[in-house]
């Protein structure tokens, strides 16, 4: 099956001329030098203090998580791209509920970002995985990933058990999940007709494309996907802290009931990346209670706009609203019972 | 149609180059300091090269653009201009703000936003009992914040010398004669950034130093003379230098 | 069968599916299908498909109920305490002591009424963001459990109020005292003189911190010793004992002569003395010169106090200032002056008086003595308050000696000698006397034992008194003379008893 002799209207010559697209690349990126190179060295005072604030605060947001960013592009393109496949799909235990707990813990093994979920739960489904099983799967990854682990801890540490309740919040509730949707009688009538996936490389191209062009392409493809929103939360970030009244920040973060849903319906606005978001709430640490931030990073990962108009392309619309109830109400139980306890 | 899913596709590439470029160049001149902590500068600037050649190698062999077996949500054809813009806005607005404009620090606006010598950039108290008797000249702003907020008396810092630098900010209960010499205390990154500061009364500091500047103080505590502030221990100093910004201006 | 059947769906491509599966799986399905009745397949399945909502629709309201629940219990509760911070060392040594509470929310305004301790003691509260400093007037006592309790606590952003409470311990402190041994030893000489160390709940004299032949007085501070030895021409010497080992370091001293008036401010590592020549020494002639030395200076040298424009001074008594580095000192023309040792030392003048009778207990008030009253100096801003003190129960039938301020509000302990049926025997009797109510608090257990002086804590909380025993023996010593067999005794003045002793006299309060 050479899919490739397949595809109609695929210019050739984009094939056999890579110099061409390296000189476009390698001039954009001179320009970008001596853009820096020549813009003003030191601050002039032509910017308020309010927008310097934002404009710092919003790049530091973008420095601190760029590479965590990368680290996890990277390390999805060695997952799906240079790791043979199947080959712990084979080991699953034959028990379904250590088949979910383990199915957790696979995002540890193989950490994709958001983006490279949808795909690799898709491929699952192909090999053999009920629709339910890959569920947990796509909610646990997010959050059972090893950048993402390293993340939440160098932001939080290990103080009011921050870390500790994402990690055990994410896991329950993909358990969760996976438990109930393993009783549907009929999991086929969960996904769409079409799979139509933004981020999948065609699989039609995967035979003939070597394995670097498939990585150079993979990267592409998830920065496209993950860059702008973590831009858009930085900024985000940085317009919340300088521009909203402290007053109104505490008032809503101290209250142990508001900051919760507060600090949910964020997540839900925010799609940022699994593995950096806990540098974006990070801003809100001081403010806001633990409770509300356990619930920003166990709601976030698992849904919110992006990852909603991900999974429409995989699962019905009736699914995903049953979905974001259940994901949506167990968070918040998290985040009010954090607040009573702790 | 070609320039949409062009852009589509290139979006990110092109948002990493902007990231990429300011975070080595903020690296190559020795800022970073300024927006992250320094335990990440090796691990920054290591990710940045990764993928840098990630990208190099993405514009190499990529091609343009793609055929119509990649598209997303393309049933919304007349939003889809809506897309381009916003992803076009994006990647200026990047570029401006990574790029046109200046490294800079955090100011004055920000120490009104959060608490100056709130209680979580303090040290605990066990943590200031164990300065006490340590070498006083090494002491930073916030070591003697510290001090100062747990309640340790006029006595205590009668014979102390305090060697600080910090920036101006002013004292809001009695600007004209009391500013503070600040820093910011930084636990992970510049985004959760909480000011610490001491007392210095010096009247008529607003002619000779502007707010946000950067200044080293080297004085002993006295009671405030000012009557209206709210700080009753003070450094009184007969001179303050000016310096410049420290390339870490951040206190861990 | 437990699970749904494996789904196979279709979609553009399956890489690694095998020709023919698809049409495999759907030939598998059908047969299954075809083997029960289609109509009891379609019941199955409905069947199922009930349980499914009815698992949803059980997890959803469950889910539901938790979270209503947890929010109400949320609202209902108020703040919690997160932390809490005392500086133990510090309440029982200086005043207002603070505790620092710290809740998990933004707390509303706490007025003191809100805040109950116990053993009863005043308090000022307030509120900053999330931290509640309770303020203790005074200082607090020593080896007591207290019990701080605040109710009606609230949060600013919602109305329930919690109660929050804290429980520490004060520590207990050291008592040291001077055994003054005249006793021969074994190999003929005398026995050493020795300075012991032990604390309010220990029991016995405690253990040997230093020991000379002959010692006069001394002082303690934080981790040193400082005392003042005689040799056997009576020409004295000052040592200074580290606590944690080391050589012993001798102060020099100009020259041969008496050390006199040894003081101490612990905290800041100074000693202060006199310094008298010898009558047969050479070289400039001292009368009663005071010296400081600083522990930490590396020069190691005393540096003498000069009076005013820089002369040399006589001085009649000196002692620190509690807690800092000022010394008060008293010359020979009895004017009293304060003398910041940083620095330039200035003098600042504080008036004439007869005599410097310490500090009250937990301020910087100086009380002096007159001949026809007593007033209290507060060396903040140098004004002198005449103190009017209740009159005790004894002061008509006693002689009245040694008076000590015991707190700010005019409780003070007086020694009085009473006259008693023997003619050459006066008892002695310590009354204390505030505004309210006026008592014996310590008498010798024996009638013929006589109080040769007293003191009090630093926290104002017991007495130590120094008795002399009927049998005991003047050991001729040229300053600071003293009797065998003396005991101090500490008298808790609270409960008005006196339960411990040690031998020796001299503690390190009285100094």
């Amino acid at each position: 099956m050479n899919m490739s002799q397949t595809i109609a209207g695929r210019p050739p010559a984009a094939r056999r001329r890579p110099g061409r697209g390296l000189t476009v690349g390698l001039v954009i990126i001179g320009l970008v030098i001596l853009l820096r190179a020549f813009a003003p060295q030191t601050p002039a005072d032509t910017l308020a203090d309010t927008a310097r604030d934002f404009v710092t605060l919003s790049i530091s947001v973008v420095i601190e998580s760029l590479p965590f960013v990368f680290l996890g592009i990277v390390l999805s393109i060695m997952v799906q791209i240079w790791l043979p496949e199947g080959f712990l799909l084979r080991r699953l235990p034959k028990n379904p509920a250590a088949r979910r707990v383990v199915l957790s813990l696979l995002g540890m093994l193989l950490p994709v970002c958001e983006c490279g979920n949808v795909p690799l739960a898709r491929g699952l489904i192909a090999k053999g995985l009920t629709v339910g099983e890959s569920m947990t799967f796509l909610f646990a990854a997010p959050i059972l990933n090893p950048v993402t682990i390293i993340t939440t801890q160098q932001a939080f540490g290990w103080d009011s058990g921050i870390l500790v309740w994402r990690i055990a919040g994410g896991f329950l509730i993909a358990n969760l999940i996976g438990y109930i949707y393993s009783r549907h009688p009929k999991p086929e009538s969960l996904l769409t007709p079409r799979f139509q996936d933004a981020c999948a490389l065609g699989d039609h191209h995967d035979a003939a494309d070597g394995k670097i062009k498939r990585s150079a392409g993979l990267f592409t493809k998830e920065t496209s996907a993950m860059l702008p929103a973590l831009f858009i939360g930085a900024g985000l970030a940085g317009l919340i802290q300088t521009a909203v009244s402290r007053d109104v920040l505490v008032t809503l973060g101290s209250n142990p009931v508001w900051s919760v849903l507060a600090l949910m319906a964020l997540a839900f606005v925010v799609s940022i990346c699994s593995n950096v978001d806990a540098f974006f709430i990070l801003s809100f640490g001081a403010t806001f209670m633990p409770g509300a931030i356990v619930a920003f990073l166990v709601f976030g990962p698992m849904i919110d706009i992006k990852m909603l108009a991900l999974l429409r392309t995989t699962f019905t619309a009736k699914t995903l609203v049953q979905l974001t109830l259940i994901v949506a109400l167990c968070s918040a139980a998290l985040g009010l019972a954090i607040n009573y306890v702790v | 149609m070609s320039f949409r899913r062009l852009l589509r596709r290139w979006q990110g590439a092109l948002l990493s180059i902007v990231g990429i470029v300011a975070t080595v160049w903020l690296g190559v001149n020795g800022q970073l300091g300024l927006y992250i902590h320094p335990r990440y500068f090796v691990f920054t600037m290591v990710m940045a090269v990764i993928a840098a050649a990630l990208v190099v190698a993405a514009f190499a062999l990529v091609p343009a653009a793609e055929d119509e077996h990649e598209l997303l949500d393309d049933g919304g054809g007349r939003w889809a201009w809506l897309w381009s813009a916003g992803s076009i806005l994006i990647i200026v607005s990047a570029t401006v703000g990574l790029l046109v404009l200046p490294p800079a620090t955090l100011t004055t606006a920000t120490v009104a936003k959060r608490d100056l010598n709130g209680s979580t950039s303090n040290l605990t108290q066990s943590e200031a009992d164990s300065l006490v008797g340590g070498d006083y000249s090494t002491f930073t702003v916030r070591d003697w914040s510290s001090l100062l907020r747990q309640g340790a008396g006029e006595d205590f810092f009668a014979d102390k010398t305090a060697t600080v630098t910090g920036f101006v900010t002013p004292d809001t209960s009695d600007p004209e004669n009391v500013f503070f010499v600040a820093r910011f205390v930084v636990a992970c990154c510049a985004v959760d950034a909480q000011p610490v500061g001491i007392p210095v009364y010096y009247p008529g500091w607003q002619d000779e130093y502007p707010i946000d500047s950067w200044v080293a103080i080297e004085s002993g505590f006295d009671t405030n003379p000012s009557i209206i502030s709210e700080e009753t221990i003070a450094l009184v100093p007969s001179e303050i230098t000016p310096t410049d910004q420290p390339a870490q201006p951040y206190v861990y | 069968m437990t699970t749904a059947p494996r789904v196979r769906t279709r979609f553009s491509a399956v890489p690694r599916a095998p020709p023919g599966t698809i049409d495999r799986m759907n030939r598998e399905s059908s047969a299954h299908a075809a083997a029960p009745e289609p109509a009891a397949a379609a019941r199955s399945v409905r069947l199922a498909a009930r349980r499914f909502r009815r698992l949803f629709s059980a997890t959803v309201a469950v889910l539901i109920l938790l979270v209503a629940g947890l929010a109400v219990a949320n609202f209902k509760q108020g703040p919690r305490l997160a932390s809490a911070e005392i500086n133990l060392e510090a309440a029982v040594a200086r005043g207002n002591p603070r505790l620092l509470l710290t809740a998990n929310q933004p707390l509303a305004e706490v007025k003191a009424g809100q805040v109950t301790v116990s053993p009863a003691t005043e308090v000022s509260t307030s509120v900053t963001d999330r931290a509640l400093t309770v303020e203790f007037a005074g200082i607090l006592r020593y080896n007591t459990v207290y019990t701080v309790t605040v109710t009606d606590v609230a949060s600013t952003t919602q109305s329930a109020t919690s109660t929050l409470d804290y429980e520490f311990t004060t520590p207990d402190i050291d008592i040291y005292a001077l055994q003054r041994d005249s006793r021969v030893g074994d190999a003929g000489a005398k026995r050493p003189d020795t300075v012991r160390r032990t604390t309010l709940q220990g029991r016995g004299d405690g253990d040997i911190v230093f020991s000379a032949p002959r010692i006069q007085q001394y002082v303690a501070l934080e981790n040193h010793l400082a005392a003042v030895t005689l040799a056997e021409d009576d020409t004295a010497t000052l040592e200074v004992v580290s606590f944690a080992g080391g050589e012993n370091v001798q102060v020099p001293v100009p020259s041969a002569g008496v050390i006199e008036n040894l003081a101490a401010s612990p905290s800041k590592h100074l000693i202060a003395y006199t310094f008298t020549s010898a009558p047969a020494a050479e070289g400039r002639r001292y009368d009663r010169t005071p010296f400081v030395y600083d522990l930490t200076e590396y020069s190691g040298l005393p540096a003498e106090v000069t009076g005013v424009d820089g002369l040399p001074m006589t001085v009649m008594d000196l002692g620190f200032v509690p807690d800092s580095t000022s010394l008060v000192v008293q010359n020979a023309g009895q004017t009293l002056f304060l003398i910041d040792m940083l620095g330039d030392a200035l003098l600042t003048p504080l008036g004439e008086h007869d005599e410097m009778r310490g500090f009250v207990p937990g301020t910087r008030a100086l009380v002096v003595a007159d001949p026809d009253q007593g007033s209290t100096i507060d060396l903040a801003d140098g004004a002198v308050t005449t103190l009017d003190l209740a009159s005790s129960l004894l002061d008509g039938s006693a002689y009245p000696g040694k008076l000590v301020l015991l707190n700010e509000k005019g409780r003070y302990a007086r020694l009085f000698l009473q006259e008693t049926g023997d003619i050459n025997q006066l008892a002695s009797l310590i009354a204390v006397t505030d505004a309210g109510d006026s008592s014996v608090a310590f008498m010798p257990a024996s009638d013929s034992s006589r109080v040769r002086d007293f003191c009090v804590s630093p926290n104002g909380q017991y007495l130590a008194v120094e008795t002399i025993p009927a049998a005991g023996l003047g050991d001729n010593y040229p300053t600071l003379p003293a009797f065998s067999g003396m005991t101090t005794s500490l008298v808790d003045l609270d409960r008005g008893t006196s339960s411990r002793s040690v031998s020796g006299f001299l503690p390190d309060w009285c100094a």
